[in-house]
């Protein structure tokens, strides 16, 4: 692999924003909300429907006098153990690997007093397309929470999904939030947040901003950006992505504001009209900020590019490039990285087609032996093409193991909804491969003389495939058969016939418990039942039937009993002649 | 690449260009009369053809925003991409001028003539007669040169024309290898060449402003009433805006930019769908020309190269823009003469910064970049379209390091094939009993192909290699050999585990992409139809038709037949399907009497 060349778009990404009508239409809508006078406490909202860009609603804190918002907001997080049992509404946001999580509490406090109305809200526009859900300062924190409510209910694979644009919000949540909302990216990619470096109100919760904190605790370091930021100037503007160099920016931008000894002259409403239009017009002039002649490297250029074009100073003492600088591109650069080299299983995933042919040739061949159920059981090993055949069907065994078990880990890691997605892509493949291996570990567990398999020995990871196989049944379309499958549906069958052959073993063993004996034969009676609906379904394999497989062992044990206890029954009558016809 | 001349850099004689221009120019006059007007020199050994324009917006806009649609496929075959089988888009309105030429007009007879003489034809145009130009030479090609009619390809030479097509445009004449006579020179300043970029509803205004700007008979007649009309700078803020987003929009791809959220907004905005294809001349005005072939490197140019520095939004630039438009001619006599000509190619290693340069070529190149204006941010789009093709050159050649052991792994299969057949028994039927070890070592070879392939497909998918890859010959003939020999075994593992019966027919739900692809692939470069060879997939349709009744797939039974005797008559098809024990064989002799009487095959399955 040749040295990767990284660059960075924030520039061009912002320029796209403001060149588009898209966050003037938003903020137009917000700034109607403004314009009536409205006595509610907190947060009020209005739709639009059907504006250029679709459907708008947008939030907006009826309270426009800053200074005194600035004052009584509670910085304060409440995490979502806090909230269990109170308000458990955003719970979905936890994941396997970040469960639990901080939101600010103020915002929740404000969702949960107009839960009424939101939920009438979503029921109405949260399936319009396109829509946009847009909000200012508290507002804004609002649109947020009630668009990772509508994403929640959305399949991950849905093409249409709502915008969220915030104007000037506070941070919503703290890094476990930052980082369960960033493992679904397509939530993540729903979020845009545009803040001014003229407005004092995103800075509230971010740490060396409490000159007017009153009340301010410990908690307020612990707020982390998500989803992307364009973060605006007089200069210019510029999208950042990385969350940790996000934060510093916010702060650096922040910094005039601690300066600033006297905040009320400051804290003025923030008019985002001015500010777009400003931006927009900039957008057709070129950049008049000068380049060092000796960068070469389009990383850092971008990157000081768009630091210059927030104003955020690049250079420190001496002309060199300060820390901020080259922290903002390390981040950048280990960000772009790691997102290049996600998980994907299907680059492996033709590699393991030829392990599973090995196994397949494996089981035709056995069929001379009894089926390759029982020649893998019985480890026969007579001629030495036969002990190298074995080793080699071990090794494929190993390595189609761990190649699935990686999967199954990676995908229970990943939220429910990403996952879904992900294990139906891999469904075929990993059905195919839970029928061909898991008889073989069945296999290896009965010759070493255990018992209960299927609550005993079975692997973790077979059970999620199976479990998952079943979820996506109802999306698939399976058309009935009239011809017996190659691999047996049920991956633990050989597990049922051991056991069974287990339970006739018990019922012929004088010495057993009345118990015991009893428990067997309904163990036998059900499973004779499960086998011969089996059958009619073509649900196994013709294999079964061969003499020296475990499946007739049990057959020659189980019909003298049968014959002796009940006389006839679909099997016995199947069993006379019609199975050697079975195929 | 300093010191090249543009006739030697573009194929097309400086006299003939300059020709072409005079020509285009003069075009205009003659309209609405005449449609097109050429040369016709007797001792001359070309004719040009050239294009009037028109500012009428019904010939610019069928339909907001952007009035695109798919290309006629009948008359332009190879404009779609052949992997994911997409059409490419053409803005209507040129199309639809295009197609009342040749209905209206002595234009296609008059170009049959000028073959028949063995001339050197080329289109020119200039403003909207641009387009025509550009549509004509790919009719023109797909007419005379890529039946191989005529061998001596056409150009098009355009000035100041306006955007045609889309991505996928310029990605077939690509891989056509057509884009190199698709010649466009645009004055840096000329605004014309930007306006698709914009859509309707902030254009209408100033094409009608540029109608009275360039018509002769009209009072403003190469005067802007800017003192007192706001539509000009408006025309012109917006169209530089839009294109700004275009510009933005496309560098993200480039840049590698992994944000999703692109991917949200992109539904909520509108973006200009056109995009450049074929060398671009840039004329900056002072007598130098610059030179770019890469189209991801062109789009950006035409924002940045006319960005505005700060003071220059006044009256006079903006008269100075309209202006522009109709310079080329004299523009060119004085470039031409110069010959002060800069072709960057190589975009990898530009300056980004204006005062960078320390060696002589570093120097000329970034003194080029500075005559166009370009700021480092422009720089950086040029860089990330640089490597994006370095990039996909470094996969190409990954991917070429594979042919050998596709081969040997062909190899392996053929031989397989022989093998079964001196046992007298098709490899098809051979395969699908896995009997013995050779059918399993057929069955890992068959499952390695596969995995190198599909990395391929999924390359090709994702337009991660050069445009011309899926025209190469070399690859369209490994591709159908592999299709040939190795598809009979995907269908035979197919109906062998019954996939079928769950997931359905074959042809319908299951064909990979390594073979769908690679049909299409063998289809466009031998000019054959849609679906024509198909021959790969002959056992799919005996196995789907061998468990229905005769009576109900009969037409089917009967156009099999027919495909295949010319398949086996052509040894496309091998003739071990014919075998006694083949499934083919077998099922069709199971056919009833009467059929088989009448059937083509009859002769080679009679008895």
């Amino acid at each position: 692999m040749n040295q990767l060349c990284l660059f960075s778009s924030g520039l061009e990404l912002a320029n796209l924003l403001v060149t588009s009508d898209l966050l003037q239409c938003s903020w137009e809508a917000i700034s109607e909300i403004h314009k009536q006078t409205s006595t509610t406490p907190h947060v009020s909202y209005k739709v639009y429907e059907n504006r250029p860009n679709g459907t708008i609603i947008a939030f907006a804190s009826s309270n426009q006098d800053t200074l005194s918002l600035v004052q009584t907001l509670g910085r304060d997080l409440v995490s979502s153990e806090e909230l269990k049992g109170v308000f458990d509404l955003f719970g979905f946001v936890g994941t396997n690997v970040n469960p639990s999580f901080s939101v600010h509490k103020e915002a929740v406090n404000v969702f949960s007093f107009l839960l009424n109305e939101l939920t009438l809200l979503k029921a109405q526009y949260g399936n319009s397309s396109p829509l946009i859900i847009t909000g200012h300062s508290l507002g804004g924190s609002i649109a947020s929470l009630f668009t990772l409510w509508l994403l929640d209910g959305m399949p991950p694979n849905a093409t249409k999904r709502p915008l969220c644009i915030t104007f000037g919000s506070p941070l919503l949540g703290d890094k476990s939030f930052q980082q369960a909302v960033s493992e679904r990216p397509t939530w993540n990619s729903s979020f845009l947040h545009v803040v001014s470096s003229q407005d004092p109100f995103p800075q509230l919760l971010i740490a060396p901003y409490n000159s007017v904190a009153a009340g301010s605790t410990s908690q307020t370091r612990l707020y982390e950006p998500f989803g992307t930021f364009l973060l605006c100037a007089e200069s210019g503007c510029a999208c950042f992505e990385e969350p940790e160099s996000t934060l510093e920016l916010l702060k650096a931008m922040g910094s005039k504001f601690v300066r600033n000894q006297n905040p009320q002259n400051i804290l003025c409403f923030t008019d985002y009209r001015v500010i777009l239009e400003n931006l927009k017009h900039k957008s057709i002039c070129k950049e008049i900020s000068q380049l060092d002649g000796s960068i070469m490297d389009p990383l850092l250029a971008g990157i000081i590019l768009q630091l210059k074009s927030i104003g955020v100073e690049t250079q420190g003492d001496g002309g060199v490039l300060n820390s901020l600088t080259t922290n903002t591109v390390a981040s950048a650069k280990k960000f772009l990285i790691r997102k290049r080299n996600v998980f994907d299983p299907s680059k492996k995933l033709n590699d393991r087609k030829v392990d599973m042919a090995y196994l397949e040739w494996y089981k035709k061949v056995a069929e001379d032996e009894g089926g390759y159920y029982d020649s893998y059981k019985n480890g026969q090993s007579g001629s030495r093409d036969d002990i190298r055949s074995r080793e080699e069907i071990i090794k494929r065994h190993r390595i189609l193991t761990q190649y699935w078990k990686k999967i199954v880990s990676e995908v229970q890691k990943m939220p429910q909804e990403v996952g879904v997605s992900l294990r139906r892509r891999w469904l075929y493949s990993g059905t195919n491969y839970r029928r061909m291996v898991e008889p073989l570990d069945i296999a290896d567990y009965y010759r070493k003389g255990h018992k209960d398999y299927i609550t005993q020995g079975r692997s973790g990871h077979y059970i999620l495939l199976e479990q998952w196989f079943n979820e996506a049944k109802p999306f698939q379309v399976v058309s009935e058969r009239n011809k017996a499958c190659s691999l047996i549906e049920d991956s633990c069958f050989w597990a049922h016939v051991e056991e069974a052959i287990i339970s006739c073993d018990i019922l012929n063993d004088g010495q057993s418990s009345p118990e015991d004996q009893r428990s067997s034969k309904e163990n036998l009676n059900r499973f004779e039942n499960c086998v011969m609906d089996m059958i009619k379904n073509y649900e196994v394999s013709p294999e079964i039937f061969l003499p020296q497989s475990s499946f007739m062992k049990w057959w020659r044990m189980y019909s003298i009993i049968a014959r002796k206890s009940v006389g006839s029954s679909p099997l016995i009558d199947f069993m006379k002649k019609d199975y050697r016809n079975y195929a | 690449m300093v010191g090249e001349k543009v006739g030697d850099i573009t194929g097309l004689s400086e006299e003939l260009i300059l020709k072409s221009c005079k020509l285009a120019i003069k075009a205009h006059e003659k309209f609405p009369g005449k449609l097109y007007i050429y040369e016709k020199n007797r001792g001359s050994t070309d004719v040009v053809f050239a294009f009037a324009g028109s500012w009428l917006v019904d010939h610019w806009y069928s339909r907001k925003p952007f009035g695109e649609t798919k290309v006629d496929a009948s008359k332009f075959p190879s404009l779609r991409s052949l992997g994911s089988d997409e059409i490419a888009l053409v803005n209507e309105a040129f199309s639809t001028r295009f197609e009342q030429l040749l209905i209206k007009s002595s234009f296609a007879s008059e170009v049959e003539k000028a073959v028949s003489d063995r001339k050197q034809v080329v289109f020119t145009g200039h403003s909207s007669g641009g387009p025509m130009a550009i549509l004509a030479a790919i009719w023109f090609l797909e007419k005379y040169v890529r039946p191989n009619i005529y061998q001596m390809p056409p150009y098009s030479v355009t000035f100041g024309s306006p955007l045609v097509g889309n991505r996928i445009f310029s990605h077939a004449l690509r891989r056509e290898n057509w884009a190199r006579y698709f010649i466009n020179f645009v004055m840096r300043h000329d605004i014309v060449p930007r306006i698709m970029l914009a859509p309707i509803s902030s254009t209408e205004q100033g094409l009608k402003l540029m109608h009275d700007f360039t018509s002769p008979k009209s009072q403003s007649f190469q005067h802007v009433p800017i003192g007192n009309s706001a539509a000009a700078p408006a025309f012109f803020l917006s169209v530089m805006r839009n294109a700004s987003s275009v510009a933005s929009h496309a560098a993200c791809n480039p840049m590698g930019w992994t944000n999703l959220l692109l991917e949200t907004v992109s539904c909520f905005i509108e973006i200009s769908p056109y995009r450049p294809f074929g060398t671009y001349i840039f004329c900056i005005g002072n007598g130098k020309l610059v030179v770019l072939d890469n189209p991801d490197a062109v789009l950006p140019l035409l924002f940045y190269c006319l960005q505005l520095s700060p003071g220059e939004e006044n009256a006079e630039f903006l008269h100075g823009i309209f202006k522009e438009h109709l310079v080329y001619e004299s523009e060119l006599k004085e470039s031409l003469n110069m010959q002060n000509v800069v072709y960057i190619k190589n975009l990898i290693d530009i300056p980004l910064s204006s005062d960078a340069g320390t060696n002589y070529a570093a120097a000329t190149v970034n003194s080029a970049l500075n005559d166009l204006g370009l700021s480092t941010r422009a720089r950086l789009c040029l860089r990330a379209a640089g490597e994006l093709e370095k990039q996909k050159l470094e996969n190409q050649k990954r991917v070429d390091s594979n042919q050998d052991t596709i081969w040997e792994g062909l190899r392996r299969v053929q031989e397989y094939q022989t093998n079964c057949e001196i046992r007298k028994i098709g490899y098809y039927d051979a395969f699908r009993n896995q009997r013995d070890a050779n059918d399993f070592n057929a069955n890992v070879k068959r499952l390695e192909l596969a995995g190198i392939w599909d990395e391929i497909m999924e390359m090709i998918k994702k337009y991660e290699l050069p445009d011309g890859f899926e025209g190469r010959k070399e690859w369209i003939e490994l591709g159908t050999i592999f299709r040939r020999l190795v598809e009979p075994l995907d269908i035979a593992n197919y109906y062998r585990h019954l996939k079928n019966e769950d997931t359905g027919p074959y042809m319908v739900k299951a064909r990979p992409k390594r073979y769908r692809y690679t049909q299409r692939w063998r289809e466009q470069a031998e000019m054959r139809s849609i679906g024509s060879s198909s021959e790969s997939t002959f056992w799919a349709e005996v196995e789907e038709l061998r468990t229905k009744p005769y009576s109900e797939v009969k037409d089917k039974v009967l156009r099999l037949e027919g495909q295949a005797f010319a398949w086996i008559r052509d040894g496309i098809l091998g003739k071990d399907v014919l075998l006694d024990e083949s499934t083919f064989t077998k099922w069709w002799r199971a056919l009833p009497v009467q059929h088989k009487s009448g059937s083509c095959i009859a002769s080679y399955l009679g008895n």
